[in-house]
């Protein structure tokens, strides 16, 4: 079975403002990361290869399968795991009793293997100890956590996650880091974030997407080399620059075409892809 | 006392809920790990995949046990609660009399649970939505026709819970009223197979309501039509009879199980249906095939036979024996003699309580002179002849034969000793006073009469002096009653009214040895039951002080029941 989402020429609009326009990419296995500002598109896109919603036009191949029959949804559906980004809870329920609900729906039929296996995910995001907690009485750091435990329910070859790390703390952002990293052979992990250094430390492949369309694909390396020569720091703001922001240190930090005697720094993702970002109408294709 | 009952099941939930609402956060459990071991993906134990089936029962279980700590259904417990205490532990004689009429009942008692269990599945079916989870539960392989079975499946849990709960009420009603007899039969299986349906029906309905309408209130709209429609068809033939009451998820009780034939199988079908019918309308939202389809039309059409099975009319032989048991209720009954001077006869399905009867009675036959009898008391039709089907009508001799004038008629069950029951009647009757108001509902006046006291008297034979004491008291929130008596009326009006005086006088008589007065009675019983009699003269011959002069009362007609 391929292991891959394919998209081709996939558009999805919402009355007159179209959302995504006419995408085409090809995820294989690893993590992949899509970045772009608020109302580029991801989550449209995200919600497509999770089978929420359908494509107007263009074609999905998830999986191998074709998400817009029935046939096709439910198998996606079998080896998918999503966090939508604002998944929502039962306040009355239990962590334990939640993530049990979606195992049942996710066709857990033995009641004995699904508690073990809703103990496993549970484990896994550190929340066993408060388990049988009501979600209502959880922090906001910890709900999230249990959203991605239910995401990650019967080892899904397909981790869609929208905004995964939003209300983690540093350290837990840390242990979805790890945890990430440790992403069973062959499974694809798409995976929507504002976080730059998320992307630099999960990804082995990066997605940019402006105004509904993709602008770069390849690797966060790639992206990060896209500013190379185009960055450099100064003690005070240059007009030329097309960024500029002051760091923590005092200094100020500039993307654009460099004055002669600027003094030019290593490059970041972050750097990539806000040059990208002054850069809409320049396509990107890299090696995917 | 009733308010009181009401109240405290509801107050108890809402201080639940409320307490479980205010429980304190949890602590904020880190994710942390040891240096050398961070978490991994790992992998999930290898588990075959469920059927339909199995998910739908796995959904069922979750949402029984969701649905048994909801806030609703928590109410519907506190009514069921509030039924047990108020039928079966505070006023056990006045719920019911024979077995077949529990059964009958039960869709009554179970209804106001059935509403909870509405309001419980629609907050259910609609949670997903209401909490935002429905865009992570949507993407379940799980399709959601089979999530809307999942949640029909909970209906394992009000099923349960009735039954527990008629099974308890049933038992406490053999401890706390010894008087219900009779026997189940197999109306009284359909009676209980209904019921039960409604249980599931009320899931359904609340399924169905939340699959379509995810409006909060619509399930209370929508039991509030439930309750008009039942009470429009209820009322279909004014105080006549009426077929399409059997219509009505719990049809009335037209006629005590004797005088009717009921299509008890033929509701519970109708009941099925209905819960077909809304099961399916549930499940339509989601799936419209065929199969779904022909569901629904299979459900249409038993719906169809159904209704034709609860409306029509009776089989002949059960109109023939009905009209037999009215014209003729001497036929097919049976009697116990109470010292060869009256008879206790009811209908056969009673027999056993007939003892019971003869006992409560016996007291105040051996009081009565000889030349009193013989008498017989029977059960009888005493309702009206318009709410019998039409098929029994048509069988029955017109005019009805009257009834013997020794014959003291009795409909409901009651074996209470004094005026309320059989043996009241009886003293009435030996007196020579009404036991029921005229046909214009004019009580009779008594006041100073010799007779009146006598009646009251004989009525209370049997009892403790106290509770005779009692019976021959005013009740002090009725002016009217100043001269009356609890439990002899009928609607608002008794058959016979006495001053206060006449009361006092029969207080002191009965505290005089039986024997005494007895003796006085047979020696010139005709003298005593003369309305030319006075109270006084009666009071100086069993040398007890005199309590005239006494009041002089205007009877006040009553009102049509």
């Amino acid at each position: 079975m391929n292991g891959n989402v394919k998209l081709e020429g996939v558009t999805k609009a919402f009355g007159s403002l179209v959302a995504v326009d006419g995408i085409d990419v090809d995820l294989a296995p690893g993590v992949t990361g899509l970045l772009g500002p608020n109302g580029a598109g991801k989550t449209t896109l995200m919600r497509m290869v999770a089978t929420v919603i359908a494509a107007d036009s263009g074609r999905l191949d998830v999986l191998g399968h074709d998400p817009s029959t029935g046939s096709g949804r439910l198998e996606i559906r079998r080896q998918l795991g999503y966090l939508p980004q604002e998944p929502g809870f039962h306040r009355n329920f239990s962590a334990f009793d939640f993530v049990d609900y979606v195992a049942i729906l996710k066709e857990w039929g033995d009641r004995s293997a699904r508690h073990d296996e809703v103990r496993r995910v549970l484990s896994v995001v550190g929340l066993e100890s408060v388990m049988h907690k009501r979600i209502g009485r959880l922090s906001g750091g910890m709900r999230r956590r249990v959203a991605i435990a239910q995401a990650l329910v019967g080892t899904p070859r397909l981790l869609v996650l929208d905004e995964p790390t939003a209300g983690l703390d540093p350290e837990q952002r840390l242990r979805f880091r790890e945890l990430l990293g440790t992403a069973a052979d062959g499974a694809t992990v798409l995976l929507s974030t504002h976080q730059t250094d998320d992307v630099a430390a999960l990804c082995n492949r990066v997605v940019v997407l402006l105004a509904g369309r993709i602008r770069f694909v390849g690797s966060p390396g790639d992206l990060a080399q896209r500013a190379d020569g185009r960055v450099w720091t100064a003690s005070t703001r240059d007009a030329r620059a097309e960024v500029a922001w002051v760091t923590g240190d005092g200094a100020v930090r500039h993307i654009g075409t460099p004055p002669a005697d600027a003094q030019l720094v290593v490059p970041t993702v972050e750097d990539g892809y806000l040059l990208l970002a002054r850069e809409a109408d320049v396509v990107v294709v890299g090696p995917s | 006392m009733i308010f009181l009952v009401v109240l405290v099941p509801i107050a108890v939930v809402a201080l639940f809920v409320a307490r479980s609402q205010s429980r304190p956060n949890v602590p904020d459990a880190g994710w942390s790990s040891p240096g050398d071991v961070g978490p991994t993906f790992g992998t999930s134990p290898d588990a075959r995949r469920a059927t339909s089936a199995e998910t739908i029962r796995a959904i069922g279980r979750v949402e029984g046990r969701l649905l048994f700590w909801s806030s609703w259904f928590g109410v519907g417990l506190g009514f069921l609660v509030m039924i047990v205490v108020v039928f079966a532990i505070l006023f056990p004689d006045d719920s019911v009399e024979v077995w077949a009429e529990y059964a009958e009942l039960s869709p009554w008692f179970l209804h106001p649970l059935v509403g909870m269990v509405i309001l419980a599945s629609h907050r259910a079916a609609t949670r997903s939505t209401r909490d935002g989870t429905e865009e992570v539960l949507g993407v379940c392989p799980t399709r959601p026709e089979i999530r809307t079975a999942g949640h029909l499946a909970a209906s394992w849990l009000p099923v349960l819970v009735s039954v527990v709960f008629l099974i308890g009420f049933a038992l406490l009603l053999v401890i706390r009223s010894p008087d219900v007899h009779g026997a189940f039969s197999s109306d009284s299986a359909a009676d209980f197979v209904g019921a039960l349906l409604l249980c599931v029906g009320g899931v359904a309905l609340g399924v169905a309501l939340g699959r379509w309408i995810q409006f909060a209130l619509a399930p209370v709209l929508v039991i509030v039509a439930i309750l008009f429609l039942s009470n429009g068809l209820s009322g279909i033939g004014g105080n006549g009879w009426n077929p399409y009451v059997q219509l009505s998820t719990a049809p009335t009780i037209e006629a005590p199980s004797e005088f009717a034939d009921r299509p008890a199988w033929s509701h519970a079908l109708w009941i099925l249906a209905l819960v077909m019918l809304v099961a399916v309308v549930a499940t339509w939202r989601h799936r419209r095939d065929r199969p779904i389809l022909l569901a629904g039309c299979g459900a249409v059409a038993l719906a169809i036979v159904a209704s034709v099975g609860v409306t029509r009319e009776m089989p002949s032989a059960s109109a023939a024996a009905i009209a037999d048991r009215v014209a003729r209720p001497e036929a097919s009954q049976d009697c116990v003699d109470i010292d060869d001077r009256v008879d206790v006869c009811v209908f056969s399905v009673h027999a056993a309580v007939a003892d019971r009867i003869a006992a409560a009675v016996g007291p105040v036959v051996l009081a009565l002179p000889d030349e009193v009898g013989p008498m017989t008391i029977r059960q009888v039709y005493e309702d009206r002849i318009e709410k019998l089907p039409p098929e029994v009508r048509r069988l029955l001799p017109r005019p009805i034969p009257s009834r013997p004038t020794n014959e003291i008629p009795f409909s409901g069950f009651s074996t209470a000793y004094g005026l309320t029951g059989q043996g009241g009647d009886l003293a009435f009757t030996a007196v020579g006073l009404p036991t029921r108001p005229d046909d214009a509902l004019m009580p009779l006046v008594v006041a100073g009469e010799a007779r009146g006291v006598v009646a009251l008297w004989l009525s209370v034979r049997g009892i403790d002096l106290a509770d005779q004491l009692q019976e021959a008291s005013a009740d002090p929130r009725d002016p009217y009653a100043d001269g009356s008596q609890n439990g002899v009326e009928l609607c608002s009006v008794p058959s016979v009214v006495w001053s206060r005086q006449d009361l006092e006088a029969a207080r002191a008589v009965m505290q005089l040895p039986e024997a005494t007065v007895v003796r006085a009675l047979r020696a010139d019983w005709t003298k005593w039951i003369d309305p030319a009699t006075g109270t006084d003269e009666l009071l100086a011959h069993l040398r007890v002080p005199s309590v005239g002069p006494f009041d002089r009362l205007t009877p006040r007609p009553g009102r049509p029941c």
